[in-house]
């Protein structure tokens, strides 16, 4: 897991595209795959592939996005701007990692 | 009042419960199968999430509006919304001031969000403020209430919000709303039949509930032995002026209230508003002035709810006169049928002491919280303390929905 944005943003500086990145991006998935089937949903059995479309699919209402909003600035230490929650971010697991990704290259 | 903000729904108080609101948590995904392994295909039905624009209100929509309220609430609820419409969207006290966004799915409405601006006196300040109110979703959309939310708050300079739901609460506060303070709402029971609307107690025989009733009635009798001062109170039909000299007064007295003059009452418990049945009791001094008064409000069946929507005195610490006015709306719904009655509580150094309230017999049930977010940091650290307020239940627009 990431436990932090200082953890991270030092050895992944300018290399987006490496397999370090591709890594981080695989973990960023994983870890909010699994805060959506376990606690959003509660449902562990859920498998959700990175291009699911989680708004269109009902799997995001307001609250269950704005607990995931919270979750996300805690988890991985960044900020989130209410403006930057809207479906080109959030709609799908990939763009949720690119999202924070981004927050951790800042 | 979803409200809520959210529900902002008749989310509110009492009967808003009955709704259902577009932000509550599902219970469990909309998909039956648990594996999304396989990326997913356009579903028919299902919204282009690139098609959902935020867009101002036009008249032209409003029966979509109505259409999807029946389509979130029922049709009973639809049908109170669309009563209540024109007082509370187009001939409130600031027309000009009453926002209203609608979501939209190419050109079919999806959600809502109304607002309510209201007049609020701060410091000697007169400020305006809106509460967001009749917020709803299409079951389908509920992530995009997030944009209506947002812009509610980007529109407005304040906000105050009263809602019970936590969804709700917890998108307000993500959104920049603290709270100011807790709205308890105490009952007090009139008629034996309430507590069998009450689940697993509807098999009791209603037989069995009169002995209650009459136990009730007496127990309250001899506290009034005690009490007393009941009979100072004087029924009157309209607001007068005298009301614009008492909140004159009221206002220097309290950091921070509605601006509860006579043109605010008679709105708000005007002959188009919701509660135009309500009744007033006032008690005055010796040259006729004011000083105290409640309104009170009796819902239809089955329930039979009766409501204290407004109850002030002046001296604010004027514990008897305000004990006369609690005393006096709640032997008027007595005897209009009230089988209970409802006081929603924000407990301050302007409000009766709880104490007093357990003394007569309410009791606590559930909690609403009063929301705010005033974007000057002078007026926000007032609004943010709840011993400031001065709060009744008809400032809520939750109470619009009480029927």
């Amino acid at each position: 897991m990431l436990p932090n944005k200082g953890a991270q943003a030092g050895s992944t500086e300018g290399i987006t595209n490496s397999p370090k990145a591709t890594n981080r991006s695989s973990e960023v998935i994983s870890v909010v795959r699994g805060y959506i089937a376990r606690d959003l949903l509660q449902r562990i059995d859920l498998k959700l592939n990175d291009t699911v479309r989680l708004i269109e699919e009902g799997f995001l209402t307001s609250l269950q996005t704005v607990d995931l909003v919270m979750f996300l600035q805690h988890h991985f230490q960044v900020e989130i701007d209410p403006e930057e929650v809207n479906e080109d971010n959030f709609g799908t697991l990939a763009s949720i990692a690119a999202l924070v990704e981004s927050k951790l290259d800042e | 009042m979803p409200r809520n903000v959210f529900q902002m729904i008749p989310h509110r108080l009492g009967e808003r419960k009955m709704a259902p609101n577009p932000l509550d948590e599902i219970e469990t995904s909309p998909q039956a199968s648990g594996d999304f392994s396989a990326s997913s295909a356009p579903v028919h039905g299902q919204p282009d999430q690139h098609k959902v624009e935020l867009a101002t209100f036009e008249q032209g929509l409003q029966e979509q509006v109505f259409n999807l309220y029946a389509e979130v609430f029922g049709a009973a609820a639809s049908s109170a919304f669309r009563a209540r419409w024109r007082w509370a969207q187009q001939e409130n006290l600031y027309p000009q001031d009453t926002y209203k966004w609608v979501l939209l799915d190419r050109n079919r409405v999806v959600g809502f969000l109304a607002t309510i601006p209201l007049s609020y006196s701060i410091k000697g300040a007169t400020l305006l403020a809106h509460t967001p109110c009749d917020y709803m979703v299409h079951f389908s959309y509920r992530f995009y209430g997030i944009k209506m939310m947002r812009e509610f708050f980007r529109a407005t300079e304040n906000c105050v919000t009263c809602d019970d739901v936590t969804a709700t609460i917890k998108v307000t506060q993500w959104l920049g709303a603290k709270q100011a303070g807790m709205f308890f709402r105490y009952v007090k029971i009139l008629d034996g039949r309430s507590l069998g609307l009450h689940e697993g107690w509807e098999r009791v025989p209603s037989v069995l509930w009169s002995p209650v009733t009459r136990t009730v009635r007496l127990v309250d009798r001899l506290r009034w032995g005690v009490m007393g001062k009941r009979d100072t109170v004087r029924p009157i039909d309209e607001f007068d002026q005298r009301f614009d000299r008492f909140y004159h007064r009221l206002s220097h007295s309290v950091p921070i209230t509605v601006t509860r003059d006579v043109g605010f009452l008679q709105w708000r418990y005007g002959s188009d508003s919701p509660h135009a049945g309500r009744g007033i009791g006032v008690v005055t001094e010796g040259d006729g002035e004011l000083i105290g008064y409640v309104i009170f409000f009796l819902s239809g069946g089955p329930s039979y709810i009766g409501y204290i929507l407004d109850l002030q005195v002046l001296p604010m610490d004027n514990t008897e006169v305000a004990m006369a006015l609690l005393s006096y709306a709640v032997e008027q719904l007595r005897r209009n049928g009230a089988w209970s009655v409802r006081y929603y509580h924000l407990a301050s150094p302007f409000t009766i002491p709880d104490r007093l309230l357990r003394w007569y017999g309410f009791i606590r049930r559930g909690a609403h919280r009063l929301m705010v977010r005033f974007r000057d940091n002078q007026w926000a650290a007032i609004a943010e303390n709840q011993n400031n307020w001065n709060y009744s239940y008809g400032d809520s627009e939750a109470s619009h929905a009480s029927k």
